[in-house]
């Protein structure tokens, strides 16, 4: 029997279901703006993104899963420019075709070409970390000029760009230098892919 | 008519309390089956090592992972299997420079490894150990298989031999195992015309050996 104040089961089931509906799709509205607010930009490999300059980091915590690739950009105007910090290796997510791969780099509003400092570990030696110096070349234009036992430590690290285009670089206790050739640079790139890092005390100072 | 709902309801408690039983029963036994969460276990200690290289390269479980290569060491070492020795040991330093152990290195620090002459700290130097133990264990079988005249066998021993001796930085070394293994292939396919060996994800035997030569970066000339 109905009551009057008692509606049918089936139409207490329907309204509950309703309720909950629009409970999970206003949930999950918030959770897709509050992350979309709060992630940095993370691409597939191969994609292309915008390099839209943000205001100069001091830090970038870049948490790639493995094959992912994450980015943040600061935008340079001075033509001797120098970029110091510390980066920390947090976690390495090795299950992908694409080994763990971070750096900071100089860059125009295209993808290419890039110069700076690239990190990252060789399938073959996964304990190890490679310190690279990245040219104004294709993606294989980078020289391994020191390898360090892969750990957490803090590293300082330091990019020197002149306006003659010389590029010094120092990582830990290794430093390096390479002609790279006037290019017009707008942009200081940190960037990691397959790997959680952590930028902190970034700084970017023009030399002027 | 309350008699009969009442052992009603004593049946369907009954039921329930049958059927959480059963379940409980059901995990526990699929849980016993597992050499560890998602890894169903075997008695082969192959098995086990391609498992504990799969769980500590891909999946970032370190930690069932060594129990997975200690229980083949213990097996190959009842075995007197050299060959299998040599893998195991081979595979325990990939494992201790693995960035799986360096992602889980507080629980590392904190806890050690099930060889307690390992701690994390030390890995990479006892890494280097298990390399050099594995290439003793590797001659061993070597010598073996070539009075035995296993030369099937004996390819896959010098390939072996390669990787360990790149792992220890020893890359002439690696490269002349490469072409040892090459020479193992091709005495190998003399005898036994009709032989199918089994190639790798890089390929035939013969592409598996050229695409290792070329990831150690071997001298043309040692072809």
């Amino acid at each position: 029997m109905i009551q009057k104040d008692q509606l049918p089961l089936s139409e207490t089931y329907f309204r509950m279901a309703h309720q909950l509906a629009r409970f999970v799709l206003t949930f999950a509205f918030f959770v897709v703006s509050a992350c979309s607010l709060t992630t940095p930009r993370q691409h597939v490999h191969g994609h292309s993104s915008d390099f839209e300059p943000n205001a100069h980091p001091s830090s970038f915590d870049c948490d790639t899963a493995a094959g992912r690739y994450s980015e943040v950009n600061a935008a340079v105007s001075a033509a001797n420019v120098r970029v110091t910090g510390f980066m920390q290796v947090l976690t390495l997510n090795t299950a992908s075709a694409w080994p763990p791969d971070a750096g900071v780099i100089f860059a125009g509003p295209s993808k290419l070409p890039r110069v700076g400092l690239e990190t990252f570990v060789l399938p073959d030696k996964p304990a190890v970390l490679q310190i690279a110096i990245r040219g104004a070349g294709r993606a294989a234009d980078h020289t391994i000029f020191a390898s360090v036992p892969i750990s957490d430590l803090k590293t300082p690290f330091t990019l020197r760009l002149s306006s003659s285009g010389q590029l010094a670089l120092s990582v830990g206790d290794a430093a390096t230098t390479l002609s790279v050739g006037p290019i017009d640079f707008t942009r200081m790139n940190l960037y990691c892919s397959s790997v959680h890092i952590h930028f902190s005390e970034v700084q970017l100072v023009s030399d002027n | 008519m309350l008699s009969r709902l009442a052992a009603l309801r004593v049946c369907k408690k009954r039921f329930a309390q049958i059927t959480r039983c059963l379940a409980a029963l059901s995990v526990m036994s699929s849980l016993t089956a597992c050499a560890a969460v998602g890894v169903v276990d075997s008695p082969d200690p192959l098995v086990k090592l391609n498992d504990a290289a799969y769980l500590f390269q891909k999946e970032n479980r370190p930690v069932p992972a060594e129990t997975l290569i200690q229980e083949a060491i213990v097996i190959y070492e009842k075995r007197d299997d050299s060959h299998g020795l040599g893998n195991a040991n081979r595979e325990y330093g990939d494992f201790l420079r693995s960035g799986a152990v360096f992602n889980w290195r507080d629980a590392y620090r904190r806890n050690g490894f099930l060889d307690r002459s390992v701690t994390y700290d030390n890995r990479l130097e006892k890494a280097s150990e298990h390399y050099s133990k594995a290439l003793e264990y590797y001659r061993l079988a070597e010598t073996q298989e070539i009075a035995a005249g296993k030369y099937d066998a004996l390819t896959n021993v010098y390939y072996n031999m390669a990787l360990s001796h790149f792992a220890l930085g020893a890359r002439d070394e690696a490269c002349a195992d490469y072409d040892r293994a090459l020479q193992a292939y091709n005495d190998n396919m003399q005898r036994n015309p009709t032989a199918r060996p089994h190639g790798s994800q890089a390929g035939t035997v013969l592409e598996s050996i050229a695409a290792a030569k070329r990831g150690a970066v071997c001298k043309e000339e040692a072809t």
